[in-house]
């Protein structure tokens, strides 16, 4: 086997060999140096596909800032792949996809036909882990530096949240508990939901999530709510995304999460405005803020209401009290009037019979003097009446020599005739 | 009162410009100031102010009832 090893060829005879003798003492070479020992080798995951009889085929790399330093094949057979997925259980996906680093146990394999290749059997998911919390621990740190976690959680959130942008995958569980909780509220509260659907598992996860954030973003909602029903802390890796992170915290909506996750947190939490256990959680809190606010509104126009009825009670006190007044005053005032007519009445009444009183008096004194003046008490003191032609005369040139007169005395009267005038007297 | 060429007709007052009228004339009923001339005017726009502040204060009454009501806060 030494004198016929191709590759220390120390004869200067020219010898030639089969390609495959080369690759069969390549393949020998190899497993005499490794003695089949198995390695723990860490490298990212290119390329992965699987055959239909259930083997793995990988392509394993190693990159520093973008640049290939190594590349080998990775098979997992069937068997172990099997044995490596049950371990691996709701993480297998995360771990076995394209972009994943991974540290497995493996041998070093040479084969005639295909070549180097690393035959995987196990797959060490603690250091997945380890590494993935020390990406995440990083992130958290520039994050914090840079108070990336403050831009989201400065945003104010509605009094009342109406429009909600819900991103996530529509056909998980979490998903349907958000939506049933926020719609069959107890209240009957009526919510806009615009779903923005989006893979939340895998590589390019964050990419998917980012755009359907952006898209929510622009149709100006009250929230944007990221949605995410559990899953492994793989799973919920996606949303350890420094990218994300950051998208998240440039958007103008506030963003509510509800990632599923039980004690840990992820940095989609930490930038977003208000993290919450669960979806149900973040539909609770939506229900619930709408409901504090209504019962505000309920307190409120209870006071409107009873501040209003006594208003209404005081005006009506007011005008009641007019009413009254309204009714009762005029009457008074008539009466008032009426009694002072009447005695004004009265008054003249008084008056004019006191007039009246008086005017009789004078007359009863012009009769008396009448009577002292009547021509019957006058002849009974001597004197004589003459008439001539039936009218009184008191002067001689009312008469001529030869005329009848007549002459009336206090008793009887008498005929005579003038004889002489004297008209001087 | 106010002057003849000042009056409003009543539908054109506030509820607080009516109710001052009114007792603007109730005032000057109890002072008993008032001619027997201007009685009747008086009284009748006296009632008049206080058929209108009596149903501006009934239609705001039912209204505060509809919107208690409307807010489910009904008694």
């Amino acid at each position: 086997m030494e004198s016929s090893n191709p590759i220390i060829d120390n004869t200067s005879e020219k010898k030639v060999f089969s390609l495959y003798q080369l690759n069969r003492s390549i393949k020998n070479t190899l497993e005499t140096k490794t003695g089949n020992a198995r390695f723990w080798v860490r490298a990212e995951i290119a390329k992965i596909s699987i055959s239909r009889p259930g083997h793995a085929y990988l392509d394993l790399v190693e990159e520093v800032n973008g640049v290939q330093q190594a590349a080998i094949k990775g098979n997992i057979w069937r068997s172990s792949f099997e044995k490596i997925k049950k371990e691996l259980g709701t993480s297998a996906e995360s771990v076995l996809q394209v972009g994943s680093e991974i540290v497995f146990k493996c041998i070093v394999s040479f084969h005639e036909v295909h070549g180097l290749s690393l035959v995987i059997d196990a797959i060490d998911l603690s250091f997945m882990l380890g590494e993935l919390e020390r990406r995440k621990a990083e992130s958290i740190s520039k994050i914090k530096k840079d108070g990336i976690h403050l831009l989201n959680s400065s945003l104010t959130l509605p009094i009342v949240i109406q429009k909600i942008a819900l991103v996530g995958s529509p056909g998980t569980a979490g998903f349907r508990d958000f939506v049933k909780h926020v719609i069959d509220n107890d209240w009957l509260f009526r919510y806009e939901i615009n779903v923005y659907a989006t893979s939340v598992q895998g590589v390019d996860a964050p990419n998917q999530i980012s755009k359907a954030l952006e898209q929510a973003d622009k149709e100006n909602p009250d929230v944007i709510v990221i949605l995410r029903g559990g899953g492994s802390p793989l799973d919920l890796d996606c949303f350890n995304d420094y990218n994300l992170a950051l998208n998240i915290s440039t958007l103008q909506a506030p963003v509510l999460t509800g990632i599923g996750h039980e004690s840990d947190f992820s940095l989609a939490d930490l930038v977003a405005h208000s993290e919450f256990k669960t979806p149900t959680d973040v539909g609770d809190y939506i229900v619930d803020r709408t409901s504090e606010f209504s019962s505000i509104l309920v307190d409120i126009a209870t006071r409107v209401g009873s501040r209003s009825k006594t208003v209404i009670h005081r005006e009506e006190t007011t005008l009641s009290g007019a009413r009254i007044t309204l009714i009762d005053l005029p009457i008074r005032i008539l009466n008032t009037k009426t009694i002072f007519f009447n005695t004004l009445r009265q008054d003249l009444n008084r008056e004019l019979v006191r007039i009246l009183e008086r005017k009789n008096e004078t007359l009863k004194g012009l009769a008396s003097t009448m009577e002292l003046l009547k021509p019957s008490r006058t002849l009974a003191r001597g004197f004589s009446i003459v008439r001539h032609n039936e009218k009184a005369i008191s002067e001689t040139h009312k008469v001529k020599k030869g005329d009848t007169i007549d002459i009336e005395f206090h008793l009887g009267s008498l005929e005579a005739e003038v004889k002489k005038i004297n008209h001087n007297t | 009162m106010a002057k003849n060429n000042d009056i409003k007709p009543v539908k054109d007052l506030k509820y607080d410009e009516a109710l001052f009228e009114l007792q603007e004339i109730l005032s000057s009923l109890q002072d008993e100031t008032l001619s027997i001339d201007d009685l009747t005017m008086s009284i009748k726009r006296a009632s008049e102010l206080l058929e209108a502040c009596n149903s501006r204060l009934r239609t705001t009454q039912k209204e505060v009832e509809e919107i208690i009501v409307k807010l489910g806060l009904g008694d």
